[in-house]
């Protein structure tokens, strides 16, 4: 019956490979070039995503409670929606390459992640990278981002709040937040990198973003807090760039645990804490939902059976709903340690299922969020052979730290301040810099990367004889180019028996020297790394250095502990 | 219901004899009969026997595609184990056939099941089973590799 000459015909290739994960398609390219064609077609590009979008994904993204060995590891993992535990239906990435802060909800297949003032637009199927351009925060600003696709001109844009908080001291000696002003800014995410920017839009309005984004039919919806103090959920229209703001009932009031979800083909707004266990085992919570028609708000109490018997105690938060409305489904809490599981409610039949995710790699050391509606496709807006280009190669894409303004004003204020400083610009200071320190560390780790990288393909093997960031690019350094390691001096960088090891294995290693260029770029992300550790102490020593001034000094032995402890380096 | 028989016959002369809702179920039946309602023996030109027999297989337990969740996932149930019984050429065999016969469920079932067998594939495996020529130069198909050098990296993947 098997015929091993047998040929299928092309529009049967086409029919299998629409359904294959793009980590596939991408090794796939290499079997022929009438293959690589098809994948690289505009029509199969456009037919993949019709399929995709008919099988939508639930997504966990995955990343190291700690960093581990410095590396700031994510995992992409996702499964289909409508079969969770179905094991044919994984996809799977992992990446060292981007630390996950604030990490978006998928839009089309893309997510956006935002750590301290740096946006990386991420296709996690296709592992590739775009760091947005820096963008203008003013001085001591905090800063939001969320992200949509415009329909109409099929392009991801990138809408960022920033807001700066002051703090007054009253007569009373209370500290209180004044707000000021907010900033927008937009960026358009255009195949083109040159001629995307961030541009400045106005709004009318007058509030401060509480809530994480969602991104719904063209509108990016938030919830907001009004200059009087009223909540409000703003929307943003992702194409003409305008805002408008949708009233609240009064009772509510905003916290950071209130989410927005899908609902039934609306919004509804969901008080993640505020849910009962009734004593029959039944979970019991409240939405807001938000009638379109009738333009207002309606409460909805939304009864589960059989939680506690299904869950136990474990901690769920509602997502909303997912394909037409009837399934409602929950995810763990964010941070928690059972983070690979699904509850699926049918609406109808009140049946509650639970999937765990059969996951090797994601285990209780990481932080998991859960995504549903996740679409796995390659985009329109930022095509394969653009994306191509954001390489490697030039460390000032992904390093930016040093050169941002806050970094240099930080590091100057904490020599000023602590010549006259008071108590509360104290206090400040040292929220400053703890944000400071955790961003340096995590510099640390991208500069870290990058030199292992290029350093490879001279050494190799040095990687995993050194492990700590900072011991390994001393000793990058110092070798730079040389092959006799009997010509390089490693004393004081490394313990006396480690020296010995490294010169053994560089004796035999199939390293080469690296090409001019290359080294330049090493020698500099090495100084770089090396900078940053410097800096990094600054701080540190700066809050536990005595100030002249009785008060000052006793708040800052108060604060002290703030300061993480493990980030210095011994 | 019709009680109606009708004989399909394969390319290499087996006939089966089959209800006539279940051979509407392949839709190159179905429009023949509505063209002309007295045939009652078909002639398949471009399946072999033992695959249509897998088709039929396949139609006679979906013939009634009952709404209810329970019955749905029956059927999901049987249309796993039934895929578990082909290797990957015969599967690819079973898709032509049920292209050709335009079987819509059978066709998204199979090429499904290929996607899902053929993903962790070598491209040097791909091409073997797919009976696809490498055209490429050495050179080119290293430049290709480079591109996509990632997507060979097989501590991403699960093992299953």
């Amino acid at each position: 019956m098997v015929n091993t000459s047998f040929e299928t015909p092309p529009e049967m290739h086409v029919e299998i490979l629409a359904r294959l994960p793009l980590k596939s398609l991408m090794k796939f390219m290499s079997v022929s070039k009438k293959w690589e064609s098809i994948i690289r077609g505009e029509q199969f590009r456009r037919d993949y995503l019709i399929q995709s979008m008919t099988r939508p994904r639930v997504l966990f993204v995955a990343n190291r409670r700690y960093f581990h060995n410095f590396k700031p590891e994510a995992l992409f993992h996702s499964v289909y929606q409508e079969e969770p535990s179905s094991l044919s239906s994984v996809q799977q990435m992992r990446t060292y390459e981007t630390p996950l802060y604030k990490v978006s909800q998928p839009v089309r297949g893309l997510i956006c992640h935002q750590g301290d003032t740096n946006i990386v637009i991420c296709n996690p199927g296709l592992k590739k990278f775009r760091n947005l351009p820096q963008i203008e925060v003013p001085e001591f600003a905090s800063m939001r981002s969320f992200f949509g696709y415009d329909e109409v001109k099929n392009v991801f844009k990138v809408l960022c709040i920033t807001q700066l908080v002051k703090y007054q001291t009253t007569t009373e000696g209370d500290i209180h937040k004044v707000r000021s002003d907010v900033g927008h800014q937009v960026y358009t995410v255009r195949s083109d990198v040159e001629s995307s920017s961030w541009k400045g839009i106005a709004c009318n309005y007058d509030y401060s973003a509480v809530t994480e984004g969602l991104f719904k039919g063209g509108f990016l919806y938030y919830g907001a807090q009004s200059n009087n103090d009223q909540s409000v959920v703003m929307s943003f229209n992702v194409s003409s760039e305008d805002f408008s703001v949708i009233e609240l009932p009064n009772e509510v009031d905003f916290d950071n645990n209130w989410k927005l979800v899908n609902y039934k083909g609306g919004i509804a707004l969901v008080d993640e804490d505020n849910f009962d266990i009734h004593l029959n085992g039944n979970r019991v919570f409240k939405i807001l939902f938000r009638n379109e028609v009738a333009g207002n708000w309606e409460i909805e109490t939304i009864e589960i059976p059989r939680w506690k018997e299904t869950v136990d105690n474990e901690d769920y938060h509602f997502k909303g709903t997912i394909g037409t409305g009837e399934l409602l489904v929950f995810a763990p809490t964010h941070g928690t340690r059972f983070g690979r599981r699904v509850l699926y409610c049918d609406e109808a039949t009140k049946n509650l299922r639970r999937f765990d995710i059969e996951e090797r790699m994601i285990d209780e050391d990481h932080i998991v969020r859960t995504f549903f509606d996740h679409a796995n496709l390659e985009d329109i807006g930022m095509d394969m052979a653009d994306l191509k280009t954001l390489n490697y190669d030039d460390l000032d894409n992904f390093s930016k730290l040093q050169k941002s303004q806050r970094y240099a004003d930080i590091i100057q204020k904490v020599e000023e301040a602590l010549e006259k400083g008071t108590v509360l610009e104290y206090k400040k200071l040292i929220e400053d810099c703890n944000q400071l320190l955790v961003d340096i560390e995590n510099e640390i780790v991208i500069v870290h990367n990058f030199i292992r990288e290029k350093y490879r393909l001279k050494f190799q093997e040095l990687e995993s004889l050194v492990h700590h960031p900072i011991d390994y690019v001393r000793v990058v350094k110092r070798i730079g180019n040389e092959m006799d390691l009997t010509l390089v001096d490693l004393e004081g960088l490394l313990p006396s028996a480690m020296i010995m090891v490294v010169s053994v294995t560089a004796s035999t290693t199939k390293g080469n020297q690296l090409p001019k260029d290359v080294l330049l770029k090493t020698i500099d992300a090495c100084n770089r790394a090396l900078d940053l550790d410097s800096a990094r102490k600054k701080p540190s020593h700066a809050s536990e250095t005595p100030s002249s001034s009785a008060s000052g000094s006793k708040s800052v032995e108060n604060i002290k502990p703030i300061i993480p402890h493990d980030l210095h380096m011994t | 219901m019709s009680s109606n028989k009708i004989v399909l016959t394969s390319s290499d002369g087996e006939s089966f004899e089959v209800e006539e809702v279940v051979a509407r179920k392949l839709q190159i039946v179905g429009h023949m009969l509505e063209d002309d309602c007295v045939i009652n023996e078909i002639p398949l030109q471009n399946v072999t026997g033992d695959i249509l027999s897998m088709v039929i297989e396949y139609c006679k337990t979906h013939v009634d595609e009952e709404e209810s969740e329970e019955a749905q996932t029956k059927l999901k149930t049987w249309d796993e184990e039934f895929m578990k019984k082909f290797d990957i050429k015969t599967l690819l065999q079973i898709i032509l056939a049920a292209n050709y016969l335009n079987v819509k469920g059978l066709l998204d079932l199979v090429s499904q099941t290929i996607a899902d067998t053929i993903k962790d594939y070598t491209p040097e495996q791909i091409r073997e089973v797919f009976g696809v020529e490498n055209d490429y130069t050495e050179e080119e198909e290293a430049e290709v590799r480079k591109e996509n050098a990632w997507a060979f990296d097989e501590a991403d993947t699960p093992k299953p």
